[in-house]
């Protein structure tokens, strides 16, 4: 926008967003984290409960009794309930949000989805194309080494009669090499060609090698693979689900029996 | 397929029965509850003179299946053989008929002065 005088910066393009009605509300976090304590201020009682529950808890002392015991259960049931009703609390109000972040994405993933199909398509077509390119670059380097090999014979076969006839005149073949001042015999390896495209907006089409692989035997795997934390870890979770499920014998696992206490 | 099994024939059976007879109780004293997740009474079931519900006394009448709930009387059907796996002792069963009078006059919005009413955790007096 231009304005009647020459020195004047024109007026910023950009709107500025806070610039409209509801631009001075805090952030959502914050918003939603207020409404939250207003709900449970609103829910008779219940943050006073669980201070008491906290306080009374904490000065709890030792178990002495069945009858304490009893009532050291009570209390982890109370607790419990005052813990469940601050996490209906929280579902109430996370619920909307949880709402309206999955029909975000789902707009956004059907928006998107059609352009990955498209992707795909040219894709499959570049993949094609390259994969004749890497074929015929690979003719073209057997091609080239097959000369270089030829180039090599053919130099090798001449140093040969050089020397054969240097042998006819009397020398050795080392003064031979000398005199005649071979060069050694060097023959340029052909370069490997990777195929590789140029797009005008600056995009490159390219081969890169990748490494795969697939587990023929579990058993040789090295220990640093077997012993690897990650993958104690799933065997950890594996074994757990079948002890739980009724195993008492697994080869290299020790299994025992523990006393825990539970309320319920 | 259809079992072989011909199911009119009657056949002995084999083994014990387990559980306990509905007509039949077995005097003692019991924990019960009369609302689920209230608080526990004292049942007491024996077969004698049936009491005067006002005086308490033993009435000459025939003796008959009884139950109390906290010295209360109850309907027999209501506690046997619902509460007969949760066998007590005679102290047992007294402490807790005193535990109710005691809250009825000291505490009576505390879940042991009603347990006719399930117990609100968020409300409970807690103590440690």
């Amino acid at each position: 926008m231009s304005t009647a005088f020459a020195d004047v910066k024109p007026f910023p393009g950009q709107p500025n967003p806070r610039a409209a009605i509801g631009g001075n509300k805090p952030p959502l976090e914050d918003t939603i984290v207020a409404e939250f304590m207003e709900s449970l201020a609103e829910e008779d009682g219940l943050l006073a409960r669980i201070d008491e529950l906290v306080a009374k808890g904490r000065a709890a002392g030792a178990c002495d009794s069945e009858e304490r015991a009893g009532r050291y259960g009570d209390f982890v049931k109370m607790a419990g309930v005052a813990a469940k009703a601050v996490e209906q609390v929280r579902e109430r109000h996370n619920r909307p949000i949880l709402t309206a972040q999955r029909a975000l994405k789902g707009r956004a993933d059907a928006i998107v989805a059609p352009l990955t199909d498209a992707v795909n398509h040219v894709r499959r077509q570049l993949d094609v194309f390259m994969a004749e390119q890497r074929r015929i670059a690979a003719e073209r380097q057997r091609q080239a080494e097959e000369q270089a090999r030829a180039a090599r014979e053919a130099a090798e076969a001449e140093r040969q009669r050089q020397i054969d006839e240097a042998h006819a005149n009397g020398e050795s073949a080392f003064e031979a090499i000398e005199e005649l001042g071979l060069p050694a015999i060097e023959v340029k390896q052909p370069e490997i060609e990777k195929p590789a495209v140029r797009g005008d907006y600056g995009s490159r089409v390219g081969s890169q090698t990748v490494w795969k692989h697939e587990i023929v035997s579990v058993r040789q795997l090295p220990d640093a693979i077997l012993k690897h934390p990650k993958t104690v870890e799933t065997l950890d979770k594996l074994i757990a689900a079948q002890v739980r499920g009724g195993a008492r014998e697994i080869k290299g696992v020790r299994i025992w029996d523990e006393q825990t206490t539970i309320v319920r | 397929m259809r079992s072989g099994l011909d199911y009119s024939e009657r056949r002995e059976f084999i083994g014990e029965y387990q559980g306990y007879d509905p007509d039949t109780p077995v005097e003692g004293y019991y924990r019960g509850y009369l609302a689920r997740g209230g608080h526990p009474v004292g049942i007491h079931i024996w077969y004698g003179a049936p009491l005067d519900p006002l005086t308490g006394e033993e009435m000459d009448r025939g003796w008959r299946w009884q139950a109390t709930a906290n010295g209360a009387l109850i309907d027999l059907e209501r506690v046997w053989p619902r509460f007969a796996d949760n066998r007590i002792d005679q102290p047992e069963h007294d402490h807790l008929c005193c535990v109710q009078r005691w809250a009825e006059t000291h505490a009576p919005d505390s879940p042991q002065a009603n347990p006719t009413r399930p117990i609100d955790l968020m409300r409970a007096p807690v103590t440690l």
